[in-house]
Parts: structure tokens; C-alpha cells; sequence
């Protein structure tokens, strides 16, 4: 056990009274000391030391017509936060400037738990790993500025301007993982140092004139990976079908293995986002209208810079378009009743995308010297990607609350809402859904002190999120298309054999959905305050391959504050969390 | 080609315990506080079995046997549980206006009574810190 050691200051300061300053620093240190795995201390960067530092300190300086205040901590070079506001001109300029850094510790799978292997007689595949960097120790640290300045112009009351912006930095190691395939099946663990920046700026002005208010808020996001990309030298390709060593032109059914050298991996691209939002709000005498537009472009920078050989040539960025319509109403009817109508559209488009295979050139065997696999079976491996993205969503939400008795109020909602996805044919999934809502609530205050809140709502789904097609056949049924046990094709592929002969939808999405809260909050004297929340909700789906999927929620606690005297201050609380939910697990076998 | 299913249930539960306590000794000169927290979590797939009959498998000539059943009990390497707890007693010792004293003093235990696939997780940690402020 280590010695604590506490710094005094040694010097003193008489305070005048009414003086123009506020300071407070602290000086003192920290034994730490840590045994076994550092999960126990998974946001702690100082529990590996020994020993380290407390700086601690906060200022205050006080203007005419203005303030000034700062603070700051720090631990250690990886546990520190700094900030500072300042008042200047009776709240004309407000500026304010945050920054914090911590260490998140993450954990290194040592990829032992892979102890399958099937090796097949006369044939070297198996299944085994190699961690490289086996005594390396993970972790980021994260650190985030923000600064905000805003300016209320002095001349035009109700206009201001305001300039946010926030920078990130993740830097540190982690674990990055890959896995030879068409080969012996060898996965390998490899550090990867995480060099990550995001960079955001986001001016706005508002302006308020009489009962209007009118926003508009333009952000600009970019994010930069200097990240060193790993690379792996894959394993050989090898025949399923032949002795080891004897390809017989199998590597032409591959899109890389050895013979193209190593190869980079879990590569992160940099991506931007440009984003506009017009708001525009109306408090008229009982009635509050709105109505917001948002307009926003995400690009992928990197999609057509990667290695031909594993990403195909995609030839143009990424990008991803929305836009978004929406509005409310509220409507105060008298001093009772008030009555809110909500509406929304947004549009979601996302660039198509040509995927060039990567397709080699056999060397003889099945395919002829000189064909590519898809030549030898007269198909083309090229296809267009329509992304999942496209979708057209609307909206409405209407909610009615009424204070029927002094201490009870009542809220009943209607709530649809309609989701079209414009390419599911492509991602065999369900091409509209229609989710409707209905609920209702209350507020009630039984007795002095104790307040009682009990919510239910009831969701329809139709037709819920589905993918079609998604289950293996089952061997009966295998049989009967023609995959005998032990037939092996030559010319089969994944997505024709394997994909293409999946049956049966499965979804992990609702179809009813039954949410239940109650909530209690009671003062029972001036000593006891406890309050008590339950939330159960039951969700069904039973239309999904002729298999119901079903989940059980349930989170419940207590709360108790317990003052007997008032130097004595006593506390202590419950919360149990169970979730439980049905799915299907489907287990393929596949020789081909 | 060919394969089976079966349904499953994943069930994750969490307990979450605290209780606390502070006391003002000395009105305005020496509070202490004191804080023990427990948490288990737990998480595992239950009722996945295949049950049918092993077949061989013949490509060019070579046989292999195979049944669905070899991979009965697979859903135990989804187990998950553990238990952390921690203990903390801290005390505010007000010296003067200006002068003030903190000792906090912190046991955590992290205890991983499934551990798989990131090896030995259990740990624990103590922390003792104290610092001196100065307010002026």
C-alpha cells in the first residue's frame, strides 16, 4: 500500500468583502492500485498507475455588466477537463468553450475460443488463428472541444447569431480482425493504431419578431481517419474438391488469396455531411404552429479510392441525400382541454452503385486457360447495388389531454405512420409498412404528496419489417430440390445454391406491441421521498414463416431517500431489468 | 445443401443494487459519505437442440459424416455473467473558511463467472486520494 501524500498550499489571502472574485484550487494526489484485468476499470486511465496527481480549480470574475468563469481538472495526460464562459455587455456576446478528455480501455480477444476444426480426410482445410499481436494492450482515448459564441444584436432586438463548433480526436490501439476464406479458414488478430478526427461547424441565426420565430442552422461534418490500415497475407485458395496443393484451376473461382500479396483490412473511410434546417414557429393567442425543413447530403470520400482487388471499382463517392417536411399545431381549447396535431414527410435517397467484380483469370482446370469463372459458366458476377437507404416516410400524430378533475388528467394519442421502401424488391424485405398507434394515459395526485402516472399503448403493425426467403431449406425439403446428401456440384455458387434456395420470411420485428408504465412518486413526510417506476411491454409477430416471434420486456425499481435528523441523509435503490425474446436459429450445411 | 432449425429463447437479466449514506458530524466543518453499489448481469440462449440422425457425406470418392447435432450446446458460448460491486467512503473536512481537507476511499471488484472470449476478465481496483482546497 502506498502512502498518501496531500499538498498544502502554503499561502493565505484575506477576502474583502464584495470582492470581484471567486477562486477555489485544490491540490492533492491518488494511490491506485490495480489487480487483474482492467474491466473493472474500463473509463479509469489512472488505475494502472501507482500513483498520480489531483489539480483541481475554478475562478469567477466579475464585470460590469459581465462575468467571467473558468475551471479545470486533471488527473493524468488522459483524464483532464478544461472550460470557460464568459458574459461581456449585459449578455450581448456569450461565449463558451468545453473541453474533456478520457480513456476508454477496450478488451483484446485472444481468439482462443476458436477451437473448431474439420478437417476432412485427404484434406488440409481447417479452422485455427493466429493473434499477432498477442501482448498488446487496447484502448482509446477520446477527446472533444466545443465552443459556442453567440451574439444578440443590440440594434435589432430578437436577432442573434450563433457559432458552434466541435472537434473530436480518438487516438489509441485496438484490435482489428480478418479471416482467410476459400482457404484453410485462418483468422488473425492484428493491432491497429485508431488515428480518428471529426471537425463540425454549425452557424445559425434566429430571429424573433413579435409572436414569429424564424431559425436557420447550416452544419458542416467532416471525418478524417489517419489511421494506419493493416494488412494481411491471405491464405492460398484450395480445392474443396482435391487433395491439398492441387488447385485445378480453383483460384480463378476467388477473388484473392495469396498470390495477390498482402491485402489492407478494416479500413475506416472519411466521410463528410452538409445539413441546412429552417424553422419556423407562431405563439398566436391559444394556438403554437411550426413548421421545420431539413435538407442534408452525406458523402463516403473514400469509396473509389480502395484496392480494386477486394472492393470492386465503384468509380464515384457515395452519397446519401434526405430531405424532411414537418410541422405541428397545438391548440389550446379552453383552461381543460388542448389539442396537438403533428405531421411529417422525409425522403431518403442513396446513390446506386456498379460493382465491378474482381474476377481472376484461371490457369487452367474446369475454367480454360485464360476464362474467367463467370466466361467458363456464361454468367456475369458484376451487379448494380440499390441501397437500402431509399425510402419515403409520412407521418401524423394527433394527442387530446383533458384535466378532467383538479388532480386528474387524462391524454388519449392516435399516432400513423407510413414507411415506403423503394427498393425492397432488391433486398427481398417488405416493401411498405403502415405502423398505427393508440394510446392512453393519466395524471393523477390521489393524496397530498403522491403523484400517480399510468400509461398503455397499443401498436399495429402492418406489414412489419420481414425479410423474405431468409431460412435454409430444411433437408427434407433440401432433398426434394435435388441436394441428395454427399451431391457435390461443381459449377454451384453461394448466392444460386445457397441463398437462392432459402425459404420461408423471418422477422425480430413486432407485429403488436403492448407497452404498459406506471410510475409513483410519494413524500410521505417530510423525511420519506421515494418513487417507484414499472415498465412491462409485450411484443408479438405472428406472421413470419409460420413461426411466431415473440419478446418480453419488463424494467421495475425503487427509489428511497430516507432524512431521519436533518445531519443524517439515508438512500438506497432497486432496479431489475429482464428482456426475453424468441428467435430462430438455422443451420446450414452447404457442399458445393 | 440442406440444413435445420430450431427456435431459441436469449435472455438477458440485470440486477442493480445501491445504498448510500451521509452525515453532517460537525455542522459546516465535517460531512462523511458512504456508497456501496452492486450490479449482476446475465445473459444466455436457452432451448436450442438439433436431434437428427448423422449422414454421410461422399465427394470424389472420400466419406465424412456429419449430423446437425454436433453443434448441440454451442449456445453455452453465449453465456454471460458477472458481478461488480464497489465501496466508497469519502469525507469534506472544512478547516477554516478557506481551508478545506477530501479523503475518498474506493474498492471495486469485477468478477466474470463466464469468461470466454476475452480470457480472464476478473479484476479489482483500490484507490485512496486526497486533496487540499483553497478558496480565496
Amino acid at each position: 500500500m502506498s502512502l498518501f501524500i496531500a499538498l498544502g498550499l502554503a499561502c493565505s489571502a484575506l477576502a474583502e468583502d464584495a470582492k470581484p472574485y471567486d477562486v477555489e484550487i485544490s491540490v492533492g494526489g491518488s494511490v491506485n492500485d490495480l489487480d487483474g484485468n482492467g474491466r473493472v476499470a474500463e473509463y479509469d486511465s489512472t488505475a494502472e498507475k501507482n500513483a498520480n496527481l489531483i489539480l483541481d480549480g475554478k475562478v469567477s470574475y466579475f464585470l460590469d455588466g459581465g462575468a467571467i468563469n473558468a475551471y479545470g481538472n486533471y488527473l493524468d495526460g488522459d483524464d483532464q477537463s478544461y472550460g470557460a464562459d464568459l458574459d461581456l455587455w449585459n449578455r450581448i456576446l456569450l461565449l463558451q468553450t468545453d473541453y474533456l478528455r478520457f480513456y476508454h480501455r477496450l478488451d483484446h480477444n485472444n481468439l482462443d475460443h476458436l477451437m473448431a476444426s474439420l478437417a476432412r480426410s485427404g484434406q488440409g482445410a481447417t479452422l485455427y488463428h493466429t493473434d499477432f499481436n498477442e501482448f498488446d494492450d487496447y484502448g482509446i482515448t477520446r477527446s472533444e472541444w466545443k465552443s459556442e459564441a453567440k451574439l444578440n444584436v443590440p440594434t435589432i432586438p430578437g436577432l442573434s447569431f450563433t457559432f458552434n463548433h466541435r472537434f473530436e480526436e480518438r487516438k489509441g490501439m485496438d484490435q482489428a480482425r480478418t479471416m482467410s476464406k476459400c482457404a484453410a479458414c485462418h483468422v488473425v488478430g492484428m493491432s491497429k493504431d485508431i488515428d480518428e478526427t471529426t471537425n463540425e461547424i454549425n452557424p445559425s441565426v434566429n430571429l424573433r419578431i413579435g409572436p414569429m420565430t424564424l431559425n436557420y442552422d447550416f452544419l458542416y461534418r467532416s471525418f478524417n481517419s489517419g489511421s494506419d490500415v493493416p494488412e494481411n497475407l491471405y491464405m492460398e485458395a484450395q480445392n474443396p474438391g482435391q487433395p491439398a496443393g492441387n488447385l485445378d484451376g480453383f483460384d480463378s473461382r476467388v477473388q484473392f488469396d495469396n498470390t495477390n500479396g498482402s491485402l489492407p483490412f478494416s479500413r475506416t473511410p472519411d466521410s463528410e455531411k452538409w445539413s441546412h434546417k429552417v424553422k419556423m414557429k407562431a405563439d398566436l393567442p391559444d394556438n403554437t404552429v411550426n413548421l421545420n425543413y431539413v435538407r442534408s447530403r452525406a458523402t463516403n470520400n473514400d469509396s473509389d479510392s480502395g484496392a480494386g482487388v477486394l472492393y470492386g471499382n465503384y468509380e464515384k463517392e457515395l452519397a446519401v441525400d434526405y430531405w424532411a417536411l414537418n410541422g405541428g399545431w397545438h391548440w389550446k381549447i379552453n383552461r381543460t382541454m388542448g389539442f396537438t396535431l403533428k405531421g411529417k414527410y422525409h425522403d431518403m435517397d442513396a446513390d446506386e452503385v456498379n460493382v465491378d467484380v474482381f474476377e481472376s483469370i484461371s490457369d487452367g482446370g474446369s475454367a480454360g486457360v485464360g476464362q474467367t469463372w463467370a466466361d467458363f459458366l456464361g454468367t456475369d458476377f458484376d451487379f448494380k447495388r440499390y441501397s437500402a437507404y431509399d425510402e419515403e416516410e409520412y407521418s401524423a400524430e394527433a394527442k387530446f389531454a383533458w384535466k378532467v378533475l383538479k388532480d386528474l388528467k387524462l391524454k388519449l394519442g392516435y399516432e400513423v405512420e407510413y414507411l415506403d421502401r423503394e427498393n425492397a424488391e432488391y433486398h427481398h424485405v417488405v416493401d411498405d409498412t403502415t405502423t398505427q398507434e393508440v394510446s392512453i394515459g393519466s395524471h393523477w395526485r390521489p393524496l397530498k404528496g403522491l403523484k400517480v402516472s399510468a400509461d398503455y399503448a397499443f401498436t399495429y403493425v402492418d406489414d412489419p419489417y420481414v425479410f423474405h426467403d431468409s431460412m435454409c431449406p430444411s433437408w427434407e425439403e433440401a432433398q426434394a430440390l435435388g441436394f441428395a446428401p454427399g451431391t457435390y456440384s461443381a459449377n454451384s455458387w453461394y448466392s444460386l445454391y445457397v441463398y437462392g434456395v432459402r425459404t420461408a420470411d423471418r422477422s425480430n420485428q413486432p407485429e403488436t406491441v403492448h407497452d404498459m408504465r406506471l410510475k409513483t412518486s410519494w413524500l410521505a413526510t417530510g423525511k420519506i421521498n421515494a418513487n417507484m417506476h414499472l415498465h412491462y411491454k409485450l411484443a408479438e409477430n405472428s406472421d413470419c414463416g409460420g413461426s411466431d416471434w415473440q419478446q418480453d420486456m419488463f424494467n421495475g425499481g425503487l427509489n428511497v431517500m430516507y432524512t431521519p435528523m436533518a445531519k443524517l441523509g439515508i438512500n438506497f435503490g432497486y432496479n431489475y431489468f429482464y428482456d426475453k425474446y424468441e428467435a430462430m436459429f438455422c443451420s446450414a450445411f452447404y457442399n458445393g | 445443401m440442406g440444413g435445420q432449425s430450431d427456435s431459441y429463447e436469449y435472455e438477458t437479466e440485470a440486477h442493480t443494487f445501491y445504498v448510500g449514506a451521509n452525515a453532517n458530524l460537525i455542522p459546516k466543518r465535517w460531512d462523511v459519505s458512504a456508497l456501496y453499489s452492486f450490479t449482476k448481469g446475465t445473459a444466455n440462449i436457452q432451448d436450442l437442440r438439433f436431434s437428427s440422425d448423422p449422414f454421410v457425406l461422399t465427394v470424389n470418392g472420400r466419406t465424412d459424416d456429419y449430423s446437425f447435432t454436433y453443434i448441440n450446446g454451442s449456445n453455452e458460448y453465449s453465456d454471460l455473467e458477472y458481478i461488480m460491486w464497489e465501496f466508497e467512503l469519502a469525507t469534506n473536512i472544512t478547516i477554516t473558511d478557506e481551508l478545506g481537507l477530501t479523503f475518498t476511499g474506493r474498492y471495486s471488484d469485477y468478477n466474470d463467472q463466464e469468461e470466454y472470449v476475452y480470457g480472464e476478465l476478473d479484476g479489482s481496483l483500490f484507490t485512496l486520494s486526497g486533496f487540499v482546497t483553497y478558496r480565496f
